[in-house]
């Protein structure tokens, strides 16, 4: 049932004369909406129809390529049960996008969702930009939320809209470009890894600073 | 497609571990998927990649036969002749492997357990590919040849890491000096320390203490290669890279620092040698005696017994329902009898009480509604490659949500949470039976219920008790994690809510969770677990500079990959220390709970007996419970060290 569309790395562009942008994307949305499965169609190209639940959070990267501009996202997949709710801001803290998922045929995963947007709007970093996901396209037939009522309720909300599948692979990749496009890439450096700074060799003491976690500076 | 092809080395292997099913019993050998390792570029640049054999579109000397999805390889091999493998083409695809050249972030070149020459390469994402296997050698040729593409830095504390470093072509000559290194004998630079003290001493504090670490050891490099062997069941052509691993993890630096006017005062807290931990063969049969009333006699024995090595598997149905507080450990055969009449009895009420809610009822009834929704949901995806679950209409999936929805009526307050289809799936597949499997869960339950509460407060006071732990025993590496936004530990919130149950395979968390359900030798044994895979993991995560986002990458990603027979020895071990040290905090003395000061001379003796009665003697000799306190310090910018005293 798992299909391969592009190899997971690689596929990105990195040519030197291109600029490099980063961005972190954190995913929130009812338990088993299809998350993780969104993330691993749009990473790997695959898609489990047995996903296990996600037990705390998980952390993948993929870039896309927007004209001449590659662009790296860092995405947080998290956990959708109530019960871990308060995890979630140490996930989107610091975000510069968010997806949220609900299941189409499942409306009880739409009104979480429009919780979930509430809290990113309150509490998220400002100019965070949202995604709308409804997710599992292909259950057309069992649809419980329709395609006007989520449409309507993202543009109120100033939200970007698209309704997926994990299983089809339909908007996945669109649903991500669409984002990586609207996230503003001023300010840019050329080619940056920001890895290779200050490894002085001795680690004694704990002499490195990492701190791409909580940058709010997107491009490199 | 335009690609050109740089470099290639066939006859490279990746080590799939077998099927769950397959190995409750010995050791079986993995599989190998073999393949080719290139160099490649395109317009966007270089990189590397893994192709699995019959993935490829041009065939040499091999060929390749395909038919419908699968493949059948030919190769011939000098070594062994011919080979012939026929495979799932749509399965291989997952063992293809590429990275673009500046995603990589280091390599390391082990021997890992069969003797085989491998290398291993992180990212700087956190991911970390597959170790590959150079059956026919050659990766050091392997790595010379990336080294025309990276700079590559010599770790100092690992000298089987090379990282990538990218500012300055400057360095580039120093790796090249660095990768001879490779030919060295760790003897040459103990020698070069000995006659070159300064110049050494130059190259960093870390690799002195390591020099230095390698000059005391020597006394005890006997029971070092046997504790290799005991590892790998095999005969390794150069075991001095591979312990190099083993001891670093074990002999853990504990460098405890104060920052102090450009100098950093360093305290080197001396917790003894790690001692030498025994496993044993897992309890069996032979091993139960029951008296006359089928009391479990000796079951204080078969207890340590389970601590020190498991139980074989046939014998699991019976013990864990004991460690399970199914029967009592002294029960009689009759009581148990009993117990077990009124269990079925119990549970069907339970059961009968959620069956009988109606349609009507349940509409208006929006808790247990949710709950079975949930429910539901995590039963479709628990375990599902497991042969015990993996077929849809499978009567064990309507088993496990009959359990669950039961109890959910057993402990209504608690409900459903999720990571509990998690716990109960490996229960369910030992005991093949509702009832028993209920209960048995129950019992589980009782023992971690707090950690599904919805406070999530025992999930926090465990991370931070894990975080103490870690102060402890490596203030170094908890510093790190200061830095790196990863203090609170959350990268193993997962190892810790479900105790460890996506990081190991079927038998093995089998294996682990009895070990677990014996309570010894102290409280909180688990934690010692996370310490122990923390410190064999250190290095990769200093090393690669990861960060908070990559740190919780590396740490899922060990999934599958964490050796628990190592991981239990060290864990005891750490204990052992522990133990033996006299200086413990008082607040490392309250998470693993000793000494109550009446108790503990009782506990003391305890835990003498869990040490392998062969070697008893000699391995608490070995505990030297010196505390001595080596003062340095050393200045930041340079380097350089001076020893105080
Ligand atoms: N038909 C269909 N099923 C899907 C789709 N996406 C996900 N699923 C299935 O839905 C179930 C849940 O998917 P996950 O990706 O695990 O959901 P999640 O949102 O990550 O769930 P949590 O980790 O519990 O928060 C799995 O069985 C998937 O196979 C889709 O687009 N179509
Ligand atoms: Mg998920």
């Amino acid at each position: 049932m798992s299909s391969q569309t592009r190899s997971g790395s690689g596929g990105g562009g990195t040519a030197s004369a291109s600029r490099t942008c980063q961005f972190k994307l954190v995913l929130l949305g009812e338990s088993s909406v299809g998350k993780s499965s969104l993330v691993l169609r749009f990473v790997k190209g695959q898609f489990h129809e047995f996903q296990e639940s996600t037990i705390g959070a998980a952390f993948l990267t993929q870039t896309v390529q927007i004209d001449d501009t590659t662009v790296k996202f860092e995405i947080w997949d998290t956990a959708g049960q109530e019960r871990y709710h308060s995890l979630a801001p140490m996930y989107y803290r610091g975000a510069q996008a968010a997806i949220v998922v609900y299941d189409i045929s499942n409306k009880e995963s739409f009104h979480k969702a429009q919780t979930w947007v509430k809290e990113l709007q309150r509490q998220a970093s400002p100019n965070i930009v949202i995604a709308l996901a409804g997710n599992k396209l292909d259950l057309a037939n069992k649809r419980a939320v329709s395609y006007e009522e989520a449409k309507q309720y993202a543009d109120e909300h100033s939200l970007l809209f698209m309704e997926t599948s994990a299983k089809t692979a339909a908007n996945v990749m669109d649903i991500f470009t669409s984002i990586a496009k609207k996230l503003p890439k001023s300010d840019v450096n050329e080619q940056a890894s920001r890895q290779s700074q200050n490894r002085s060799g001795v680690n004694v003491g704990g002499a490195n600073q990492n701190q791409q976690g909580t940058s709010g500076c997107a491009c490199k | 497609m335009n690609e050109h092809l740089l470099f290639e080395k066939k006859e490279i292997y990746i080590h799939e571990q077998p099927k769950e099913e397959l190995i409750n019993g010995p050791l079986i050998e993995p599989e190998k998927i073999g393949g080719r390792l290139q160099i490649l570029k395109n317009k966007n640049g270089s990189f590397l990649r893994f192709l699995p054999y019959g993935l490829e579109n041009v065939v040499s000397d091999d060929w390749a036969f395909v038919v419908n999805n699968s493949v059948l390889t030919y190769s011939k091999d000098s070594n062994s002749g011919e080979s012939c493998t026929f495979e799932n083409k749509q399965n291989l695809n997952k063992y293809k492997h590429q990275f673009e050249f500046n995603e990589l972030s280091s390599v390391r070149r082990i021997y890992q357990g069969y003797g085989i020459p491998c290398l291993v390469f992180m990212l700087t994402d956190g991911r970390t590919l597959p170790n590959l296997y150079f059956y026919k050698g050659g990766s050091k040729e392997f790595l010379q040849e990336l080294s025309s593409y990276f700079v590559f830095k010599k770790d100092v504390t690992d000298p089987r890491l090379w990282y990538v470093q990218r500012q300055n072509s400057e360095q580039f000559k120093q790796s090249l000096y660095e990768l001879s290194l490779f030919n060295e004998q760790r003897e040459n630079v103990m020698k070069k320390f000995l006659n070159e003290p300064v110049q050494s001493t130059l190259l960093g504090f870390s690799k002195v203490t390591n020099i230095l670490r390698d000059v005391i050891k020597p006394s005890e490099s006997a029971s070092k290669s046997q504790f290799y062997v005991n590892d790998f069941k095999l005969d390794i052509p150069n075991p001095g890279d591979d312990m190099s691993d083993l001891m670093d993890s074990l002999v853990s630096d504990n460098i405890h620092s104060v920052p102090n006017d450009g100098y950093e005062m360093v305290t080197k807290v001396d917790l003894g040698p790690m001692p030498t931990v025994d496993r044993g063969p897992p309890v069996q049969k032979e091993d139960l005696i029951f008296d006359k009333e089928g009391r479990l006699f000796n079951h204080e024995r078969i207890k340590q017994m389970i601590f020190r090595g498991g139980i074989q598997n046939e014998l699991r149905i019976t013990l864990w329902k004991f460690l399970l507080n199914y029967y009592e450990w002294d029960s009689t055969a009759k009581s148990r009898e009993q117990k077990r009449k009124i269990r079925v009895e119990d549970y069907f009420r339970m059961k009968l009480q959620w069956k009988s809610i109606s349609d009507e009822q349940k509409n208006k009834f929006s808790l247990i509604k949710e709950r079975e929704n949930l429910i539901e949901k995590d039963v479709q995806r628990t375990d599902r490659t497991h042969p015990y679950f993996e077929s849809d209409d499978n009567v064990h999936l309507v088993e496990m949500k009959d359990i669950l929805m039961t109890y959910n009526m057993f402990n209504f307050d608690l409900g459903y949470v999720q990571g509990m289809s998690d716990l109960l799936a490996p229960i369910m597949v030992i005991m093949d039976n509702e009832v028993d499997s209920f209960w048995c869960f129950a019992g589980y339950m009782d023992k971690i219920e707090s950690n599904f509460l919805m406070d999530q407060l025992n999930i926090k006071l465990q991370l931070s008790n894990l975080k103490a732990l870690l102060e402890f025993f490596d203030s170094k590496f908890s510093h790190y994690l200061e830095k790196n936004e990863s203090s609170n530990m959350y990268f193993c919130f997962r190892w810790i809510l479900i105790l460890f149950k996506r990081e190991f395979s079927f038998p093995d968390i089998n294996r682990l969770w009895e070990v677990l359900w014996t309570d010894s030798p102290c409280k909180n044994f688990h934690l010692l677990i996370c310490i122990s895979i923390l410190l064999m993991k250190k290095d990769d995560i200093m090393t690669n500079n990861y960060g908070f986002n990559e740190i919780l990458k590396f740490i899922n990603d060990l999934s599958g990959r964490i050796d628990l027979e190592k991981t239990l020895k060290h864990a005891e071990g750490l204990f052992l220390q522990l133990q033996n040290f006299k200086n413990v905090p008082n607040n490392i003395y309250e998470i693993i709970g000793f000494p109550v000061t009446e108790k503990n001379e009782e506990l003391i003796d305890e835990s003498r007996l869990l040490i392998p009665r062969s070697s008893s003697r000699e391995s608490s000799a070995k505990l030297s419970p010196s505390s001595s306190f080596k003062s340095l310090s050393f200045k930041k910018d340079d380097d350089s060290v001076e020893v105080l005293n």
